[in-house]
């Protein structure tokens, strides 16, 4: 579905001279595939993220999505990829429009896509509310209003308005109370078996990774490693 | 009372100290003053040597020999119903001085206004989208000559362009529209560079944000983004800058007006000053410090109902 080839990028450090980052990575995301991703921080993680998205280039290599790489894309391919693929993050509150309510941002997502009539946005949208167990009246709120258990229930039912098939993880708990990450947790374990999801799960905590992933990889000094 | 009559209310209520204050520095420009009020008046009537007597005489007709307090209640008294007194200098009362001048102020400050806000916006956002082709690069090589350049170099420098080479437009007076058009050139070619520096540079802290990512990540254009978020997002401070730099023409352009020989308020300012005319001046300062503060006051009020944050903080 999802693959990485060779990918090598290197960030300027503040002295001017390359930092490599990542080093000839290679990555193949399957169907139904749960991959986690560990890590220290700044080791690439996040930057790996990106590329795959196809929000950052790499230096060298490509990502390919079912068999066709990412540079060779035209606009319309680029909105099937962004249907397909998408990306929930570590600290959600950062990841809304802070002047639109959250209900106008959900809105934006189906407008940008056509994914309804304006008509039906309610009852489209109350579908995948249910999913993350998220009042309607939540929607009239500013993301500065909610909690981060909510924001990020929200980021969650956002992405799935797209029914994307991959959904790279970037730490979706670490910024969560402990309760809630548990929550966060069994929601995505319940969609990955209900919605034969593949996740890319982004972590620096094996225990959850161990628990969560069908197999995790190691990034340590750009490299990928299997993790044992 | 909600949140949003509780904030107006009182914001409007906090500007009432402000003016308070206004007041007595403007009163106090005239107590404060050197020279007796009395015998400068009777100088400004032809008695050039006058009496003890004609001078006490005078000082009651004027009211200048009560006490602080008094004199001070008095003015404000009559400046609440538009009576600012007289000029020394050319004897018309001060309310119509300002009625002259405010309304040359105002057509060199509204179009300046404008043209800084279009110009500085327009400018700012297309560095935005597409900083690295090479007519951006230029723009903003020259947003950083134009804002090293004082206003009277420009304003001399489009009177000898546009006045003098080309013989395009009038270098001085106002006898009707294009008698404006340089001075509101002069004006805003540096602010069109202040703001549209300003809109490029906080465009691109803002497209790196996290909220435009999940945008492009959702599939919006890079274009829709710059547009219909950051945007908006970012500004709140150029209305800001926008606001203050409005009030810094309504208060007068001295410099331009001067160059223009244009009979605004930065003019009148000018001559209250070389004749010691301290009522005119004291109708300047009122008319300046009041305009401020109420710029101030509906900037906030625009800022509150612009920012969601603002407006579901507590007050």
């Amino acid at each position: 579905m999802l693959e990485a080839r060779n990918i090598t990028k290197s960030w300027q450090n503040k002295a001017g001279s390359p930092n490599l980052v990542l080093d000839h990575c290679n990555l193949k995301l399957k169907q139904g595939q749960s991959l986690g991703l560990m890590g220290t921080s700044g080791s690439g993680k996040s930057t790996l993220a990106r590329i795959l998205l196809g929000l950052a280039s790499p230096d060298i290599g490509k990502i390919f999505f079912d068999g066709q790489p990412l540079n060779s894309f035209n606009r319309k391919n680029w909105l099937h990829f962004r249907r397909r693929v998408q990306f929930i993050s570590q600290s959600p509150e950062c990841f809304w429009e802070p002047r639109f309510t959250v209900g106008k941002s959900l809105e934006e997502v189906i407008k940008i896509h056509s994914l309804c009539r304006k008509d039906e946005w309610t009852i489209f949208i109350d579908k995948y509310l249910y999913w993350v167990k998220i009042r309607r009246q939540l929607l009239s709120r500013y993301p500065h209003q909610l909690s981060g258990g909510e924001l990020q229930r929200l980021s969650i039912c956002r992405s799935l308005l797209l029914e994307p098939q991959i959904l790279i993880l970037d730490e979706p708990v670490s910024m969560l109370d402990v309760s809630v990450q548990a929550q966060i947790m069994q929601l995505l374990r319940k969609l990955k078996t209900e919605k034969d999801m593949t996740y890319l799960f982004i972590s620096h905590d094996r225990t959850i990774l161990q628990w969560f992933c069908d197999e995790t990889l190691n990034l340590r000094q750009g490299k990928l490693f299997v993790s044992e | 009372m909600n949140m949003k009559m509780n904030f107006i209310v009182k914001r409007v209520l906090s500007v009432i100290p402000v003016l308070f204050g206004i007041s007595i520095i403007t009163f106090s420009i005239a107590f404060l003053a050197p020279g007796d009020p009395a015998e400068m008046t009777l100088d400004q009537n032809g008695i050039y040597f006058p009496t003890q007597e004609q001078i006490e005489q005078m000082r009651v007709t004027m009211g200048v020999n009560a006490s602080w307090h008094s004199q001070y209640f008095s003015w404000i008294k009559k400046a609440l119903y538009g009576d600012l007194g007289h000029s020394y200098h050319n004897k018309n009362s001060v309310l119509s001085e300002l009625r002259m001048r405010v309304p040359v102020t105002l057509q060199l400050a509204v179009p300046a206004l404008l043209l800084t806000g279009l110009g500085g916006i327009i400018l700012g956002t297309l560095c935005a989208l597409d900083p690295k082709t090479l007519p951006i690069r230029i723009l903003s090589h020259l947003f950083d000559i134009f804002l090293a350049t004082p206003r009277f170099l420009l304003a001399l420098l489009l009177i000898f362009v546009m006045g003098e080479i080309l013989r395009l437009l009038p270098t001085s007076g106002v006898t009707d529209y294009k008698g404006y058009l340089l001075p509101t050139m002069a004006l805003s070619i540096t602010t069109i560079a202040v703001v549209g520096r300003l809109v490029k540079n906080k465009l691109a802290e803002e497209i790196r944000k996290p909220y435009c990512f999940i945008a492009l990540a959702h599939g919006i254009q890079h274009r829709q983004i710059v547009f219909l978020y950051a945007l908006p997002n970012i500004i709140l401070p150029i209305i800001a800058i926008l606001g203050n730099f409005f009030g810094e023409i309504l208060g007068g352009s001295i410099i331009i007006e001067n160059i223009f020989a244009l009979p605004g308020l930065g003019s009148m300012a000018i001559e209250a000053i070389r004749f010691r005319d301290y009522p005119l001046l004291q109708g300047y300062v009122l008319f300046t410090g009041c305009t401020y503060v109420l710029i101030s006051l509906v900037l906030d009020l625009l800022l509150y109902l612009l920012n969601p944050k603002i407006r579901f903080e507590e007050y």
